[in-house]
């Protein structure tokens, strides 16, 4: 096998990957144990504990509605990391599916997929899930459809690249030669050595996707309040802005601090990908 | 060259009446009765059932579905893109009327980027593994994982509600422009300038420069006519590409600033449930930013002469 492998060692050695990862692992946990780590419920309202500042009682404040914003904000890492998840589970197993078949078979078949990634590639950024997304109504499982039906494309015009130059190569010739079915060939030979790249765009698309869902929610056209997520908490406290800008601050600082946690690992991943595959990761 | 071109323009072809199809069926996605949407958008609520059936006979809606499309794309063909569900505006036109406002904003935000980038970018390169270069690579990394919608808002915090220097929205003026081409332009600047700095760091290792250096040449020289000249190719090219960036970006900061361009038209038109003023923008932008990457592409192939496109066609 010639494919590119993750070193470790290396990933190891890189403290902003590492730092990424530990990152990861925290907010994992946040969302994991959110109920015993929130000191309050996220939903329960104390209407004469209004906008008010951090106290050793609410450690971020409270929200307009006398909200702890700390165990909303905690709450929030299950919304997000949810999403993004869910969105990269679904768009990287799909579009890499789409990748190996279109690069393996070729002809007509690659030529649609590759028109429908065009396509759909077409809608710059976010236009297209903001579309969906406010069309289908604003809610969790329509925000992870919208963002699925935008994302899959990256990941198969990057396996399909993959594919080709890995379809000339001797030890897919030496399967064939040997009358291995093509079904084979694709599950043992191609697949295995396109899934490292996969894995490093998966870690930086599960950043993009988190982004995106909060972007939709800050619009209005994701989750919507009282359910305690990022975007939506930023989009309250807008009318704060000025006179308890603790609304905006920390919902805003978990995101970038999600963002930045797969951002590092992805990059970390990326860097310990054997030369040449970096380019067409980034590519994607 | 010019087969590349045909090639791209036949291809552009197919994708964009893609683009028509899927602007086509979102509508579809709306759950209920189109027409029963669209006169929900136009009348309010309280709907009687002779203004649906009077909807369903104006808009064509008794016709079947592929019928429906076709005429839509005569007149799109046509550039008429209809008329608002809600205003009655002709879509274009009003489109039109947007444009130049974010194509201010889009254009102000990449130069902001670029003044931010190309210095940043080429002094880490040349200070590079120092504390300095560091700091910059931080910066960078730092910059591409702030969301604009916060960043946007952190700015109004500053700068319009704590020092009182500039307005929070609106438009008009230069004072207007400064909040949200920063907000789009520094997230933008933070890719770019690691972008430059790899790209400088390539270039710096070639051999014409240390050629340069053999001859004599000041640095200054070495650095700007040799280095820099070469460098920053793939960065306006780059720059070429994040039109669509700026474009997805737009809705947001523009939702931020009252900023009436395109992006704050689309965004309305989708809560006003205005699905022929979206259909429209959402179009429009898909064609923009195709076109704007075959020119980019193009672009590129003029100003590099190594690159040969119809080699590899």
């Amino acid at each position: 096998m010639t494919g590119k492998r993750l070193n470790i060692r290396q990933f190891r050695k890189n403290r902003l990957a590492v730092l990424g990862v530990l990152l990861i692992i925290l907010l994992s946990f946040l969302a994991l144990f959110a109920p015993f780590i929130s000191p309050h419920n996220p939903l329960e309202q104390k209407l004469d504990r209004r906008l008010e500042n951090s106290s050793s009682e609410y450690p971020f404040g409270t929200d307009d509605l006398g909200r702890c914003i700390f165990s909303r904000v905690v709450y929030g890492t299950r919304v997000s990391l949810g999403i993004g998840v869910l969105v990269v589970a679904a768009t990287s197993i799909a579009g890499t599916l789409l990748g190996v078949l279109s690069g393996y078979r070729g002809g007509l078949f690659d030529e649609i997929v590759m028109r429908g990634v065009d396509i759909v590639l077409a809608f710059p950024n976010i236009i297209l899930a903001l579309v969906i997304a406010g069309l289908l109504g604003s809610g969790f499982s329509n925000v992870v459809i919208a963002l699925s039906l935008t994302q899959w494309p990256v990941y198969t015009r990057l396996v399909r690249g993959q594919v080709l130059s890995l379809k000339k190569r001797a030890f897919v010739e030496a399967a064939r030669a040997l009358r291995a079915s093509n079904f084979y060939i694709m599950r043992r030979h191609i697949l295995p050595n396109c899934m490292e790249s996969v894995v490093v765009l998966g870690t930086l698309e599960i950043a993009h996707v988190i982004i995106f869902a909060a972007a939709l929610s800050f619009l209005g056209l994701g989750i919507q309040p009282p359910t305690p997520e990022w975007g939506s908490m930023l989009k309250a406290g807008i009318p704060y802005l000025r006179s308890a800008p603790h609304l905006t601050f920390f919902p805003g600082l978990m995101i970038m601090l999600t963002v930045l946690a797969f951002n590092f690992a992805g990059d970390g991943l990326r860097d310990c990908l054997d030369k040449g595959t970096d380019r067409e990761v980034m590519a994607g | 060259m010019w087969n590349y071109i045909a090639k791209r323009l036949l291809l552009i072809s197919i994708v964009i009446f893609g683009v028509t199809l899927i602007t086509f069926s979102a509508m579809y996605l709306a759950p209920g009765d189109p027409a029963e949407v669209i006169a929900i958008a136009r009348y309010g609520q309280d709907l009687s059932a002779e203004q649906i059936e009077a909807v369903r006979e104006t808009e064509g809606l008794n016709s079947s579905v592929y019928i429906q499309y076709l005429n839509w794309l005569e007149h799109v063909l046509h550039l008429d893109f209809g008329r608002s569900l809600i205003s009655s505006d002709d879509i274009l036109e009003e489109i039109l009327l947007r444009l130049p406002a974010t194509a201010e904003l889009a254009l102000a935000s990449l130069f902001l980027s670029l003044l931010i980038a190309i210095p940043a970018g080429t002094l880490s390169s040349l200070k590079q593994n120092t504390l300095l270069d560091n700091a910059c690579v931080f910066t960078s990394l730092l910059g591409v994982s702030i969301p604009n919608f916060w960043l946007g808002l952190l700015f109004i915090w500053l700068f319009a509600l704590i020092l009182r220097l500039l307005p929070s929205y609106g438009y008009g003026s230069l004072e207007n422009l400064v909040l949200p081409a920063l907000t789009l332009g520094t997230s933008m600047a933070a890719v770019t300038t690691r972008l430059t700095r790899s790209s400088m760091l390539e270039v710096l290792k070639q051999e014409y420069i240390v050629a340069a250096r053999a001859k004599g040449l000041d640095e200054r020289t070495i650095l700007i006519r040799h280095a820099l000249k070469n460098a920053l190719l793939p960065v306006l090219t780059f720059a070429g590409m994040q039109l669509g960036y700026l474009l997805g970006g737009t809705v947001i900061v523009e939702t931020i600033f009252a900023w009436p361009g395109l992006g704050k038209l689309l965004v309305d038109s989708i809560f006003s449930r205005d699905f022929a003023m979206v259909q429209g923008c959402v179009l429009f932008i898909a064609v923009l930013f195709s076109l704007s990457n075959l020119a980019v592409d193009i672009l590129y192939a003029v100003l590099d002469p190594r690159i040969r496109y119809d080699k590899h066609d």
